[in-house]
C-alpha cells in the first residue's frame, strides 16, 4: 500500500520516506530514506541482493512499495503519474522487441512516451549516435549482443531528454571502450544539467562520476554523503619510525590524536590529521618519523569496509588494483 | 493516446506471426466453405425412371417372375427409388442453397469459432510475449499509464475482431460469386432474416470481446501466453463439468425453472446464441423436433456474454494496474 503522501520538498529530484518492499518472507527493502538533489550524478551502491534494483523499480512505479513513499520532483510516484514522464531509465538487462530494428524499437518507445513522430525522426538517430549504434541500426534487436542491447537500453533511457535519468548497472556487458563511452556520456549529461541516479558495481567509475553516494545493505542505507567527504573520512595518516622503541614511545602521543592501529612494516596509523598537528608533539618528545604518509581511500575500500562484502566490489577485469600503503600522497 | 495507438500499429505491422494468425481466419473460413460445398458433390441429375428400370433388370430384379406380376412390382420399385432420389436431391439442393447468397452469410458466420481461436491466440501472444521478453518493463518505463496501455492493446484487438467479422461478411458475399464464376451453379437461396443475421454478428462481436478480455485477464494472471491457452482449455472442461453437474437437477433440465441459467455460462451461452441466431437468420426454426421460439431465446446469452466481458475486462485492468513488474 502506498501511504498518504507527506509533504516533500520539491528541491529533491528523488526522495523516499521509509520505502520498503517485502516479497513473501523476504524483506528486500527495509525502509530506505533517500534525498537526491537536482543536478550531478548520484551513486547508489550496495552488494548483490542489497535491494538496489527493487528500490529503483519502486521509484519508477514498476512495483508497489509495501510501506513508505517515493517521490520524484516532489510528486508521489504511482502508476500513471505524469511525473514519471520526466524520467528516463535503464533497469537491469534492457529488453526490446526482438523482431524490431533498433530505430523501430526506439520509435515505438518514443511514441509510447508521447513524443511526436516528427520529433522522433531526429531524436532516434541522435540517440543511436550517442551510444555508438548508428552502424548496427538496421539489425533486429534480437540479434544484438549483450553490450549492444545495453547501449540500446541507454539510448532508450535518453530518448526525449528526460530531466532525471536512472541507470541500473549501465556498464553491464560492455567492453572497456563501452565503459569509457558510458562514463563520458554520463558526465556529458550531468554537465548539461540532467540528474543521473547511477547504480553500479564498477566502483572506480562511480568514484569518478558521482558527486554523492548512498550505500545500501540488506535493504537499508548504511552510509550516505558527498563522495569526496566519504573518501576523506576514511583516509588515515601513517607514521613510521626507524626503531621499534621509537614506535612504542610514539603510540601514546599519537593515541591522543585518535585511535591508533599498527600495520605491517612497523608503521602506526591514525585518522588523517594535519601534518603539523601530528609532527609537533612528536618532535617535542624527540621523535623524528622516518616516513609520514597518507593512504588515499578508494570508494572500493570504503565500500568493502562498510559492507564487509569483498565479492560485491568491482569485478577484477574492470577494477583497479588496491593501492599499496606507501603509494599515497604526503601529509 | 495517439502515440500509444501508433506504437501498437507499429508492433502489429512488423510482426509477421500476428499477421499470419489474422490472415489465417478468412483463409480457413474460405477453405472450409468450399470444402463443405464440395462434400455435397455436384448438382445431382433428376430421377430417370427408364435408367433405374434398366439397372434393376440388369441386376436380375424379378428374375423368373411372370411378366404380369413383374411389371407392377418393377413400376412400384422404380417409383420408390425415384422418390428417394428426389428426396435426396431436394435435401442436397437445400444444403447447397446454404452456400448461395444470401444464406452464405449465415454459413460463413457459423464458422466464427476460427475467429475466436484467432483472437485467443492474438491476445495471449501479444500480452504474453511482453512478459516473456520482459518488454513490459521497457514499455512501462516509457509510459507508466497502465490503464491506457492496456486499453489501447485491447482496443487494437477489438478493431482486429471487427475487421475479421467484416472479412467474414465479405466472404459470405464474394465466395458464392466466385464459385459461380468458376462454373459451379448453386441453387437459389431463401432470403435471410436480417434480425437473425444482425444478432449473429453482434453475438460474434460479443463473443470476441469475451475471449479477448478472458485471455487478457488470464495472461496477466499467469504472466504467460502459452499458459493462457492451457487456462482456456481448463476453463472449457470446468464449465462442461459444472453444466453436467447442474443437469442432474430437474430445475436445470429442459423446461425447468432454471434452465435459462445454463445459457449464462460463457461457452454454452455462445453456442446457444449462435445456434438461435443462425437458425432464425436462415429460417430453420424447427429442426428434428427442436423448436426455436425466436430471437428472444438469445436474450440470456447476449446479456450474459456482455456481463462476462465486463467482468473479465475489470479483472484484467485491475490486475494490470496493481501488479508488480518483476520482469
Amino acid at each position: 500500500m502506498i501511504d498518504t503522501a507527506p509533504t516533500v520538498e520539491p528541491t529533491y529530484v528523488i526522495s523516499t520516506i521509509g520505502l520498503a518492499k517485502r516479497f513473501r518472507d523476504i524483506e528486500a527493502v527495509a525502509g530506505v530514506d533517500l534525498r537526491v538533489p537536482a543536478g550531478g550524478v548520484y551513486g547508489f551502491l550496495g552488494p548483490n541482493g542489497a535491494g538496489k534494483t527493487t528500490t529503483i523499480r519502486m521509484l519508477l512505479g514498476l512495483i508497489r512499495p509495501t510501506r513508505g513513499t517515493a517521490h520524484l520532483f516532489g510528486e508521489q510516484v504511482a502508476s500513471g503519474r505524469a511525473v514519471l514522464d520526466r524520467v528516463g531509465a535503464l533497469v537491469e538487462r534492457p529488453a526490446f522487441y526482438p523482431y524490431l530494428s533498433a530505430p523501430d524499437n526506439l520509435r515505438l518507445l518514443g511514441l509510447t512516451r508521447g513524443i511526436a513522430e516528427s520529433r522522433l525522426r531526429t531524436a532516434v538517430p541522435d540517440a543511436l549516435g550517442r551510444v555508438g549504434l548508428t552502424e548496427a541500426a538496421r539489425r533486429k534487436a534480437g540479434r544484438f549482443s549483450t553490450g549492444m542491447r545495453q547501449r540500446l537500453g541507454i539510448a532508450a533511457a535518453l530518448l526525449g531528454n528526460p530531466e532525471l535519468v536512472i541507470l541500473d548497472e549501465p556498464a553491464n556487458g560492455l567492453d572497456p571502450n563501452g565503459v569509457v563511452d558510458v562514463r563520458e556520456l554520463i558526465s556529458g549529461l550531468a554537465r548539461d544539467g540532467t540528474t543521473i541516479f547511477l547504480s553500479s558495481h564498477v566502483l572506480p567509475e562511480v568514484e569518478q562520476l558521482c558527486d554523492r553516494v548512498a550505500i545500501l545493505q540488506k535493504g537499508r542505507i548504511i552510509a550516505e554523503g558527498a563522495t569526496k567527504e566519504m573518501l576523506r573520512q576514511g583516509e588515515r595518516l601513517y607514521v613510521r619510525f626507524e626503531t621499534a622503541a621509537e614506535t612504542e614511545r610514539a603510540k601514546p602521543i599519537l593515541g591522543a590524536l585518535g585511535p591508533v592501529s599498527e600495520v605491517d612494516g612497523g608503521a602506526v596509523s591514525i585518522p588523517r590529521r594535519p601534518g603539523e598537528e601530528v609532527l609537533r608533539p612528536l618532535v617535542e618528545a624527540g621523535l623524528y618519523p622516518a616516513e609520514l604518509y597518507v593512504k588515499r581511500q578508494t570508494l572500493e575500500s570504503v565500500f568493502i569496509e562498510l559492507t564487509g562484502d569483498h565479492d560485491a566490489a568491482t569485478p577484477p577485469e574492470q577494477g583497479r588494483a588496491t593501492e599499496p600503503p606507501p603509494g599515497g600522497g604526503a601529509a | 493516446m495517439s502515440g500509444l495507438i501508433r506504437a501498437e500499429l507499429l508492433r502489429f505491422r512488423k510482426r509477421r506471426s500476428l499477421q499470419i494468425i489474422v490472415l489465417a481466419v478468412p483463409m480457413l473460413v474460405a477453405f472450409f466453405f468450399v470444402a463443405g460445398l464440395m462434400s455435397f458433390g455436384p448438382e445431382q441429375p433428376p430421377c430417370d425412371p427408364a435408367a433405374i428400370r434398366d439397372q434393376l433388370i440388369s441386376e436380375g430384379f424379378g428374375l423368373g417372375m411372370p411378366p404380369e406380376d413383374l411389371e407392377p412390382l418393377l413400376a412400384e420399385t422404380v417409383a420408390q427409388q425415384c422418390q428417394f432420389v428426389e428426396q435426396q436431391r431436394e435435401q442436397y439442393q437445400q444444403i447447397r442453397s446454404t452456400y448461395a447468397f444470401p444464406q452464405s452469410l449465415v454459413t460463413v458466420l457459423g464458422t466464427g469459432t476460427f475467429l475466436l481461436f484467432a483472437l485467443i491466440l492474438l491476445t495471449a501472444t501479444t500480452i504474453g510475449d511482453d512478459f516473456s521478453w520482459a518488454t513490459i518493463r521497457t514499455t512501462l518505463l516509457a509510459s507508466s499509464h497502465r490503464v491506457r496501455l492496456l486499453a489501447v492493446r485491447l482496443g487494437a484487438l477489438v478493431v482486429i475482431a471487427l475487421g475479421l467479422v467484416a472479412s467474414l461478411l465479405l466472404l459470405g458475399v464474394s465466395l458464392p460469386a466466385t464459385i459461380a464464376a468458376v462454373g459451379t451453379q448453386l441453387p437459389p437461396a431463401a432470403p435471410v432474416n436480417l434480425g437473425g443475421l444482425a444478432v449473429m454478428v453482434v453475438g460474434l462481436l460479443e463473443a470476441s470481446l469475451v475471449v479477448i478480455t478472458f485471455a487478457a485477464a488470464a495472461t496477466l494472471l499467469v504472466r504467460s501466453g502459452s499458459l493462457t491457452l492451457v487456462v482456456m482449455l481448463v476453463y472449457v472442461v470446468v464449465e462442461a463439468a459444472i453444466l453436467t453437474l447442474l443437469l442432474q437437477f430437474d430445475a436445470f433440465r429442459h423446461d425447468g425453472s432454471l434452465e435459462w441459467l445454463l445459457d449464462a455460462f460463457p461457452v454454452r451461452g455462445l453456442s446457444t446464441l449462435l445456434e438461435v441466431a443462425s437458425r432464425v437468420a436462415s429460417g430453420v426454426t424447427r429442426y428434428e423436433g427442436d423448436v426455436i421460439r425466436g430471437l428472444g431465446d438469445a436474450t440470456v446469452p447476449m446479456v450474459a456474454l456482455l456481463v462476462w466481458a465486463l467482468v473479465f475486462g475489470a479483472i484484467a485492468f485491475r490486475r494490470f494496474a496493481r501488479m508488480d513488474i518483476a520482469e
